[in-house]
């Protein structure tokens, strides 16, 4: 065996950068609450699930600290809590509406600070998009069911998008740099800039909306939709 | 040196757009289509941000520049940023010598760097026996959506030379103990006296025993031992079985090239002729020479040993004849292995064929928790061992935990008694 393979401490430890981690995740839950109008079901099962990630997470961190038996039992009480907290969830909410449109996002929480949570490995790329694709199917859902006025929908989007951002950004960071390293200016920088870009969209789709007070009509905006999406594709390709 | 590439990443937000854009249109949802705008824009801002190659310099400061085996070494690199363009998303990794290991703190760091800033990172790690060079520092930038990636190599010459406390080790020549043993056979001028002969037309008057000619009236010439310069070639063994070592060490090459450095400065501390050779996946031929330089050389070759990587395909075999070749009569090969392979063991026997030959041996098999496959290894090892002393092979048997001067002078005192 080489001198580099038993080499430990020199290890990459590549493991999400945790600042990035928690902004996704609290952006996340954010967004949940913001489309689901803090409701009293939502926050009482949003928190419970919360709860049973913290446990998740408490248990992986044990079993990697060298409590080989707690760590997972711990880990598994906190997977059974979310599995109550998404029942409890499904029971509880009455409209049917309601229900379908509020379940990605409930789900994407869990999905992404499991992708996040790496109970092996270095985090899953592909476990994050699932979650904000979650969540971005839930704000989808609100503009489908017109639960949600323009702001709210427009912020949502760029929550979707920053939680997104900013968890792939943990996972890249952590497989280049692990965990030993100091990152922070870096996620920082990068999430501002995210954030900037979202708030320039929202501020565009907004004057656009105040400008064009006589209201285009569907087609009309479709049409305008279209050719902006044109001039993207020019642009890129 | 640096090539840019995309990752890519913002693909899948087009897609999502469009698809919200489609259930907006089949739904007749005005909003939908507005939600779709701010995806638009997310699409288009890793097109308008770009990367510039990121223009850094880099100082390494080492807290001990000639430490002791073991002992560890504080790291301080500091990068500058020295473009005029700010760097948002800056991944840096030292290039940590491949041999030693860091024990507190990291060697990477993640940043963002205004134009003329600088940024700091320490660690530690442990030395080990040997010379050791840094490699180049990578660098990667990004551009603020991580769509344009950058990689550069940053380069600034440190090493760490842990080689200094063998030479207070009880033997001041290690190299005396196996090459001084062949004393020339002729007379000539020297300093030790050979024998006296009759006077010969020519001979230098200095040389005439004129205590001799008083006494008898005999014209008589004192002779000296002639001395004669040895021409010895060190040949480090970088077969791939030589790249390993026991649980948390340094493998054999590292130890082995760390050894060779130190006979070879034995060598020529002795105003011998030095030489360097290798078998197995580095190819390395320094002929025999002397002086400053010489010896410069050579550890700059011995110091780029232990960051090769084993590449299976390599004979032996085939290297032999190339090294004969390269050898004059009468040079003596000091061979450094482990002798962890029979085709090593083949090399220095038909080498010994022609050359007087001296193996020195870290023994990296040896260990306190031996495995079965250790064990085996421990045993075939001492086995060839063996096979090479019946041939008439000098072997030193060297536990590496031990300074190899140390051994040496065991082992030559042992040939005394």
């Amino acid at each position: 065996m080489s001198a580099r393979e038993t080499d430990t401490a020199r290890e990459l430890n590549p493991r999400p950068a945790p600042l990035s981690s928690v902004a996704a995740v609290a952006v996340t839950v954010v967004v949940v609450l913001a489309l689901a109008e803090s409701e009293q079901v939502v926050v009482t099962w949003l928190a419970l699930e919360l709860t049973g990630l913290a446990v998740l997470c408490l248990g992986v961190v044990g079993r990697r600290r060298g409590y080989p038996l707690v760590g997972p039992s711990v880990a598994a009480i906190g997977v059974a809590l979310c599995g109550v907290a998404v029942g409890g969830f499904l029971t509880e909410m009455t409209p049917f509406s309601d229900l379908l449109r509020l379940l990605p996002g409930l789900l994407g929480v869990a999905v992404l600070t499991a992708a996040l949570l790496p109970v092996r490995g270095k985090g899953s790329r592909l476990l994050v998009k699932f979650g904000a694709g979650g969540l971005f199917t839930c704000v989808v859902l609100a503009g489908l069911f017109e639960t949600a006025d323009l702001p709210l929908l427009l912020g949502a989007t760029v929550g979707s998008v920053l939680a997104w951002d900013a968890a792939d950004n943990a996972v890249g960071v952590g497989t280049q740099l692990g965990r030993h390293a100091r990152t922070w200016r870096l996620e920082v920088t990068h999430l501002l800039s995210t954030a900037v870009v979202g708030l320039a969209g929202i501020l565009a789709v907004w004057g656009v909306r105040q400008v064009a007070t006589t209201g285009l009509s569907l087609p009309a905006f479709a049409m305008v939709f279209l050719a902006a999406l044109l001039l993207v594709g020019a642009l890129r390709w | 040196m640096s090539d840019a590439h995309r990752t890519r990443r913002w693909r899948g937000v087009l897609v999502l757009t469009l698809s919200a854009a489609g259930v907006g249109l089949l739904a007749k949802r005005p909003l939908l289509l507005m939600v779709s705008a701010v995806g638009v824009v997310y699409a288009l801002y890793p097109r308008l941000s770009t990367v510039w190659e990121p223009r850094l310099e880099l100082s390494r400061h080492v807290s001990e520049a000639n430490p002791r085996a073991g002992s560890p070494v504080e790291v301080t690199t500091t990068i500058r940023n020295v473009g005029a363009r700010p760097l948002v998303d800056l991944r840096f990794v030292d290039g940590v010598p491949p041999a030693l290991a860091v024990t507190a703190g990291s060697p990477r760091l993640g940043t963002a760097l205004r134009p003329g800033e600088t940024a700091q990172l320490s660690y530690t790690m442990v030395a080990e026996r040997g010379q050791h060079r840094f490699e180049a520092a990578t660098a990667l930038a990004r551009d603020p959506s991580g769509d344009h990636e950058v990689e550069l190599t940053v380069e600034t010459e440190t090493a760490v030379d842990c080689t200094g406390d063998l030479d207070t080790a009880p033997v001041r020549s290690p190299m005396r103990a196996v090459s001084g043993q062949t004393p020339a056979s002729s007379g000539g001028s020297g300093t030790e006296f050979y024998q006296t002969r009759s006077y010969r037309r020519g001979d230098p008057l200095g040389r005439v025993d004129w205590n001799r000619y008083a006494r008898t009236g005999e014209l008589t010439t004192v002779e000296f031992r002639a001395e004669r310069t040895a021409s010895v070639v060190v040949v480090v063994d970088t077969t791939p079985s030589a790249y390993r070592g026991r649980e948390g060490e340094p493998h054999a090459v590292v130890v082995a090239a760390g050894a060779a450095q130190l006979l070879v400065r034995a060598v020529l501390d002795g105003h011998d002729h030095v030489g360097l050779g290798s078998l197995g996946v580095v190819d390395c031929w320094l002929a025999p020479d002397t002086g400053r330089q010489h010896r410069l050389q050579a550890e700059e070759l011995l110091a780029g040993f232990d960051s090769r990587q084993p590449d299976p395909e390599v004979d032996v075999a085939e290297q032999v004849p190339t090294l004969l070749a390269r050898l004059t009569e009468g040079t003596q090969l000091l061979v450094v292995s482990p002798l962890l392979d029979n085709g090593v063991l083949d090399a220095v026997l038909r080498l010994g064929a022609d050359h007087d030959v001296t193996v020195v041996s870290p023994d990296v098999t040896a260990s306190d928790a031996g495995s079965e496959g250790r064990r085996l290894a421990a045993l075939e090892r001492g086995s060839r061992l063996r096979t090479l002393r019946q041939t008439g092979v000098t072997v030193v048997d060297w536990p590496i935990a031990d300074p190899l001067s140390v051994t040496l002078h065991r082992q030559r005192e042992a040939a005394y008694r």
